[in-house]
């Protein structure tokens, strides 16, 4: 598969804070979704908004496949963090979808809008859409973008479980449709391992990833549980990644509890 | 109709009329955007600002001087955007700075303001009657400077409405789009500073406020979809001003502050009427 996306050594810190990222390595492949695990302020976030270019690093580099700043790529980040004063509509949210270069007609917004299997009237306010139509609607301005690498921060929040598989297969039916590389971040362990095709997990200075087929959401909450702090998971390891694998004082095989979720 | 023909007998009630459409004209363009996105107490911040602009124009200028209004503006302009600057880059893509910083900001400014004109200027005006503003003392240096305005600013805005809507709605995610949200954020600021210093005389520096608020706030709060709220804005504007303007020269009160109570009066009917239907 084609490489998308290279990230290399990667290092972050915000102002006179401890480094938030440190030498991340990892590349995402055209028709593939990167899943990014982690606690909170382990860096995803952060992570996502580097790769959207809204963040510089501070050493390392982010190389996009044909070099060139043009890559279409969307950026869909959480709705909490939209402008909720505006009586914003789907049609106006979709219509802006190619700006600055061209507004959307009226024709296309329905059929992505159609695509993505909302039949709602354009001129409804996005404020008042469910999560689970919002993300479509979001997905819907990705098809008309025409996005080959998309960027979504938590975009199964506040859905039900039906909802979040609805929501993913939709964006598994986007990545193979669209050939596009599909980068999110989330905290639903069962759901990232479902249905992306790698994963990435991140707490600040260590990170692992591409263990997919060896790990499972047990394994994942007990990392959880200690939070990364001790764990030592590299991929030239290879094997069944188990609670052998990280150094933490916490006995987890003596614990009834699965450990801590965020 | 004494109250109407008033303003075609009378140059400075007609200078008067058409200096404060125009200022609706201004206001009601920026008014949603500066409500959504948030920046209202930046307004008030600029335009307490603005009288340290004014102060040191006032004592330094020549008063006899050709083009004293022109060079008034003009000097204010300039040392309000100097003092602008910092809010401008302080809050790109940042979050706002604290409610205490935009405080500390436009008291030493206007603080500035009347020490200098108290130690430099005394004798060379009424500072303090650009807080309230007369708009009975316009001049047609006055009108074509609002008229200019309204020719930059209106086009800048109403053509690309949708682009403004989507840089407020979310910043970010419209700058991974490709738009140069930085130019429009400080757009919003230049153009902010302009409107204001031009309404100084007009309104004054605190009644110029509610033209700069609740045209905004109403159109939120009543429109339909976003493209729309420039519209309402616009219409309440103009609607709310000229009623204002009529009611002062009937009853002989003064323009700004009438302006500024048929607004929030006018926005107050049109919440009972919005919860009666």
């Amino acid at each position: 598969m084609k490489i998308a996306l290279t990230v290399e050594s990667l290092c972050f810190s915000y102002q006179s804070r401890n480094e938030v990222l440190k030498d991340l390595n990892f590349k995402v492949h055209e028709n593939e979704i990167l899943g990014i695990l982690g606690p909170n302020g382990g860096g995803k976030s952060t992570l996502l908004k580097l790769l959207a270019g809204l963040l510089k690093p501070n050493t390392g580099t982010i190389k996009y496949s044909n070099e060139e700043l043009t890559t279409p790529l969307i950026y869909i980040p959480q709705k909490e963090e939209n402008n909720s004063a505006y009586p914003l509509t789907i049609g106006e949210l979709l219509a802006g979808a190619r700006l600055p270069k061209e507004v959307v007609p009226k024709d296309e917004v329905l059929s992505a809008l159609e695509q993505m299997g909302l039949k709602l009237p354009i001129n409804r306010p996005v404020s008042s859409l469910s999560g689970g139509e919002y993300q479509r609607v979001l997905l819907a301005k990705a098809i008309l973008f025409n996005a080959r690498i998309i960027l979504m921060d938590e975009p199964t929040k506040g859905l039900d479980s039906v909802g979040q598989d609805k929501l993913l297969e939709l964006i598994q039916h986007l990545k193979s449709t669209r050939n596009a590389s599909i980068i999110l971040v989330d905290h639903n362990i069962s759901q990232v391992l479902k249905h992306c095709d790698r994963l990435l997990c991140l707490n600040k200075n260590y990170h692992w990833h591409d263990h997919k087929e060896h790990v499972n959401k047990s394994i994942l909450e007990s990392t959880y549980h200690c939070e990364f702090e001790h764990l030592l998971i590299h991929e030239k390891k290879g094997g069944i990644l188990d609670h052998d694998h990280h150094h933490c004082e916490i006995d987890h095989h003596q614990e009834p509890s699965k450990g801590r979720k965020e | 109709m004494t109250f109407l023909t008033d303003f075609w007998h009378y140059p400075f009630l007609l200078n008067a009329l058409l200096a404060t459409l125009g200022l609706s004209i201004l206001c009601g363009t920026l008014s949603p955007m500066i409500v959504a996105k948030k920046y209202a107490f930046m307004g008030s911040s600029i335009s307490h600002g603005a009288l340290l602009g004014v102060s040191i124009c006032m004592s330094f200028l020549e008063q006899t001087m050709t083009g004293l209004n022109f060079f008034l503006f003009l000097g204010t302009l300039l040392i309000t955007l100097i003092a602008v600057t910092p809010l401008a880059l302080t809050t790109f893509r940042q979050k706002l700075p604290s409610d205490a910083l935009i405080g500390l900001f436009f008291t030493t400014t206007m603080g500035s303001g009347i020490l200098i004109h108290q130690v430099f200027g005394q004798t060379k005006g009424d500072l303090l009657g650009f807080l309230f503003g007369n708009v009975l003392t316009l001049s047609l240096v006055d009108l074509y400077i609002v008229g200019c305005l309204i020719l930059i600013i209106t086009p800048l805005v109403w053509k690309r409405r949708l682009h403004w809507i989507h840089f407020i709605y979310n910043e970010e995610a419209t700058s991974v789009q490709g738009l140069k949200t930085k130019n429009y954020h400080y757009s919003l600021f230049f153009f902010i500073t302009l409107v204001i210093v031009a309404g100084l005389k007009i309104s004054g520096v605190i009644l110029i406020n509610s033209f700069l608020l609740i045209p905004g706030i109403f159109a939120l709060k009543h429109a339909p979809n976003a493209m729309s709220t420039f519209t309402y804005s616009l219409c309440f504007a103009l609607f709310t001003a000229l009623l204002a303007l009529v009611m002062a020269n009937t009853l002989d009160l003064p323009t700004g502050a009438s302006i500024a109570v048929v607004q929030a009066f006018t926005y107050f009917i049109s919440l009972l009427f919005k919860k009666a239907t």
